[in-house]
């Protein structure tokens, strides 16, 4: 479990191992506030939606998932990539109507992420991932947990460096995304270092 | 084939149940309530919560000026709130400057409403209106810009300030360029130009503002100047939406519109004015001269207005007799690239040039008169550059801005 978790945040991190969800990475990160919203609202999504897609994949899924219907030698894992969007989607559109209901400051906090999220395939990845890595029900929890953490933790410390390049000058050629992009390559090789221990 | 007809159903099933428990789970949490919105401390409206503000009002008959149909990108709706309302989005950030996010400037089109709000709006918001006209005339007044008249229902009027604009709303449209009339003066240009071979579509309804070029006391007729907005040469992209569709209007079609809207109005009746114009920034212009000339108000107008050749200048006549019958009435022509037949005797170059060795220098006056412009963008940016290195106070320059 534990295990799970850590290599998730770190050496498998989504953003910086995998460069999943860059479009909203790149877009998102020019202030840490905005950056930690949607990380917040990453990590929220990403718990509820990887155990999910585990329970909807092992009894619909995946080989011989149907026999409890009494339908054998069935293997349905190719329609996987549709019915994942179509929970995630779901599911962000659920938690907008709750946090719209129940926390109006949460709302208008991360609500502007939320469809932004619905998109984003580092959500779906890791849904993949999941099944790929033939995780059960609790591990897929640990795993969501930690890869939204993992996503989180990248995009903020990238939020933060860009906030503090916005002060220095930059040659031309470099500024804005050239220089963003370089500076991913570079903490994703500090990244990689956890996964030599 | 059995997996392909269990699979149909099971994503099937899978989807129209995640829809179901999303419309329930909405239903449930977030029921229809009303709420009210203070507007201007005077009204107060019904608003649906969760409904946008732009929607909310408009369903009033409160009508906000809006280029982008809500997308947030042109910026013109805005409203002040003074109560409720949240902080301000990221979507909005764009088009707002900080002083405005600090003054509780919002987007009506981003902000949703949830519990009761007050916000003002200008004033003539509210005396803002909406009708269906039908097309009396539309000529050509040079090779790219067309004149049209609508007429409004009957038994209607219309009342403006000279320096308004009004909201074009089209259909959802498709038009051919060939299928356009084009008169026998500039067939030849519309050839070179080559441009039977655009098309344009829109599959939504398109709002553009466009100013009033008639005179304040007919209250029955709107008279708008448009310019075929065309894409850059050898590029593929689409000619400009609204112009195409108001260029391939005929007599008797129809026409949505909604206004007036604007500040762009006489400021001031006794200082001196000095108008600065080109292209189809005639309009607003010449709405404000003939308000002025008519009510005697004994101001002295120069107008200057700038065009790049003869067939790109119009109502030369018009103005030119005013100018005769008129003496607080002067008008000059600049032309920046007269063609070679076109025996051109007044002044040539470009019109913040002209304005500048004309009026400004050794003007002792200059800087006590107040400044009207409307034109391109390019052209305003000098004038404005110009006006402000001649040392004219920022607070006497008037401008319409075309940019959306």
């Amino acid at each position: 479990m534990i295990d799970i978790i850590i290599s998730a945040i770190f050496s498998d991190n989504l953003a910086l191992s995998f460069f999943l969800g860059m479009c909203t990475f790149m877009a998102v990160s020019s202030r840490v506030e905005t950056a930690a919203g949607l990380g917040v609202a990453i990590i929220v999504v990403q718990t509820i939606t990887v155990p999910l897609n585990n329970l909807v994949f092992h009894t619909l899924l995946s080989e011989n998932a149907l026999q409890w219907a009494g339908i054998a030698n069935q293997d349905l894992s190719f329609l996987k990539l549709i019915a994942f969007i179509g929970i995630i989607a779901a599911m962000v559109q659920i938690l907008e109507v709750v946090l719209d209901r129940f926390s109006p400051a949460l709302y208008s906090a991360l609500g502007v992420f939320l469809p932004l999220i619905t998109v984003n395939c580092a959500i779906l990845g890791a849904s993949l991932f999941m099944v790929e890595r033939h995780y059960n029900f609790t591990e897929s929890i640990a795993y969501g947990f930690g890869s939204g953490v993992g996503w989180a933790l990248a995009v903020v410390l990238f939020a933060a460096i860009r906030e503090r390049l916005n002060q220095q000058r930059i040659p031309d050629g470099l500024r804005g995304l050239g220089l963003a992009f370089i500076i991913t390559g570079l903490i994703s090789m500090g990244f990689s270092a956890f996964t030599l221990s | 084939m059995n997996t392909i007809i269990l699979a149909t159903i099971i994503i099937t099933t899978l989807v129209v149940f995640l829809s179901l428990l999303v419309q329930q789970i909405r239903r449930a949490l977030l029921p229809d309530r009303l709420v009210s919105v203070m507007v201007n401390h005077s009204r107060k409206l019904p608003a649906h919560a969760g409904s946008k503000l732009l929607d909310a009002l408009a369903s009033e008959n409160i009508l906000l000026p809006s280029g982008c149909a809500g997308a947030g990108t042109c910026g013109l709706c805005k409203v002040t709130v003074t109560a409720g309302g949240g902080s301000v989005l990221p979507t909005e950030r764009g088009r707002l400057s900080d002083t405005e996010c600090e003054r509780g400037v919002r987007l009506a089109c981003q902000l949703t409403v949830r519990d009761d709000l007050e916000i003002t709006v200008a004033e003539e918001v509210f005396t803002a209106q909406h009708w269906n006209c039908t097309v009396t005339s539309s000529k050509y007044l040079s090779p790219l810009i067309k004149e049209i008249t609508l007429e409004l229902p009957a038994d209607a009027e219309f009342y403006f300030d000279a320096g308004a604009y009004v909201q074009v709303t089209t259909p959802p449209f498709a038009c051919k360029f060939s299928d356009f009339h084009v008169d026998d003066r500039y067939r030849e240009q519309w050839q070179q130009m080559n441009l039977s071979r655009l098309t344009v579509h829109s599959d939504v309804a398109e709002t553009r503002a466009y100013s009033i070029a008639n005179h304040t006391q007919d209250k029955r007729h709107i008279v708008l100047l448009i310019r075929l907005a065309l894409p850059p040469q050898s590029t593929d992209l689409p000619p400009g939406k609204v112009s195409s569709w108001l260029f391939s209007l005929q007599n008797n079609d129809q026409v949505e519109i909604s206004g007036p809207f604007g500040d762009f109005t006489v400021h001031d009746h006794r200082r001196p004015m000095v108008l600065i114009g080109g292209g189809v920034g005639m309009a607003p212009l010449r709405a404000i001269i003939h308000q002025q000339v008519r009510d005697n108000t004994n101001q002295d107008i120069r107008f200057f207005y700038g065009a790049r050749s003869l067939t790109d200048l119009f109502f030369q006549k018009e103005f030119d007799q005013l100018a005769q019958n008129n003496k607080h009435f002067t008008w000059t022509v600049a032309l920046s690239e007269p063609a070679t037949n076109d025996q051109w005797s007044g002044e040539r170059g470009f019109i913040h040039d002209v304005v500048r060795q004309q009026f400004i220098d050794g003007n002792p006056q200059a800087d006590q008169c107040d400044y009207y412009l409307c034109g391109p963008p390019l052209m305003l940016k000098a004038v404005i550059t110009m006006l402000k290195q001649a040392g004219i106070d920022e607070a006497h320059i008037y401008s319409d801005n075309f940019e959306i």
